[in-house]
């Protein structure tokens, strides 16, 4: 080849025998199996699933805060308005303000 | 049709592998040589090289036509070839001052180099060029690339390359004809 002959005449270098040849066949051998390795099949059905349970893992997390900031409310109009029940009424006034409100 | 419009086709219609295999078909032994001087190790251009087929048939789904594929992987080639340089350079302990010296004990440690009075005229005239002389000199004489060409892929200023080939061109000349 005029190239390797260039090189080697002026600056010396010089290559195995048969070098070009076997490397480019290594070289394209080597992206297939790349290639092979990485699956992209697999890595979007990993990427589906990772996506799901980060969905998921949001919709547990906004669910947890609002049912205990619920259950507070709950909490705080239970002590503020209960002041004013007398005890014997307590349970009556429980049931139909809160237990049966939530049914 | 005309291998670059071959490759280009390819790319355009998502076969990749049909590209990356007309990549090698054509540009394979330029790209080895453009990586064997600036690394000068056969076995390390070796590596270059394959790290650099691994980032052009990665890079191809995200080829965007602005420059030449030639040049698109020619550039490839250059910055792995620089990022191999740079690891080097990181690891070596220098303690010589002479850059002639080193510049001789670098080549000679490679079985794959020959030492003859040619050679060694030319690589000492080298020797005494700057870094972008040096790249420019090898890009223009050997690679026989265009000055815009080795714009493209060192993002150097095509001017400056000009005046970097020039001065190269003299003192290189200048060098080789006093010794040879």
């Amino acid at each position: 080849m005029k190239k390797e002959h260039l090189h080697h005449e002026h600056l010396g270098y010089h290559t195995p025998k048969g070098y070009f040849e076997l490397s480019k066949k290594e070289m394209l051998t080597f992206l297939k199996q790349q290639k092979a390795e990485q699956k992209p099949v697999a890595s979007n059905w990993i990427k589906s699933i990772l996506a799901i349970a980060a969905v998921g893992a949001i919709a547990v997390g906004l669910f947890s805060v609002n049912f205990y900031s619920a259950q507070n409310e709950s909490f705080e109009q239970l002590t503020i308005e209960s002041l004013e029940v007398s005890e014997e009424d307590f349970d009556q006034w429980f049931d139909e303000n809160f237990v049966l409100n939530n049914v | 049709m005309e291998p670059e419009a071959r490759i280009v086709q390819h790319i355009k219609n998502k076969h990749f592998e049909f590209a990356v295999t007309a990549i090698s078909k054509v540009y394979h032994e330029m790209l080895y040589w453009h990586i064997r001087k600036l690394v000068k190790h056969h076995d390390i251009a070796n590596d270059v090289l394959q790290n650099a087929y691994m980032r052009i048939f990665k890079g191809l789904a995200n080829f965007k036509f602005k420059s030449s594929v030639k040049t698109w992987c020619y550039r490839i080639a250059y910055n792995e070839a620089i990022r191999m340089l740079e690891q080097q350079q990181k690891l070596r302990y220098n303690d010589s001052n002479d850059v002639v010296t080193d510049y001789f004990a670098h080549l000679t440690a490679d079985p794959y180099f020959d030492l003859d009075s040619t050679s060694h005229a030319l690589h000492e005239s080298l020797s005494k060029l700057s870094e972008k002389q040096q790249r420019v000199f090898q890009m223009k004489y050997f690679d026989e690339l265009t000055f815009e060409e080795i714009a493209e892929v060192t993002s150097w200023n095509v001017n400056s390359i000009k005046t970097a080939f020039y001065a190269a061109k003299e003192k290189v000349t200048i060098h080789v004809l006093q010794t040879v």
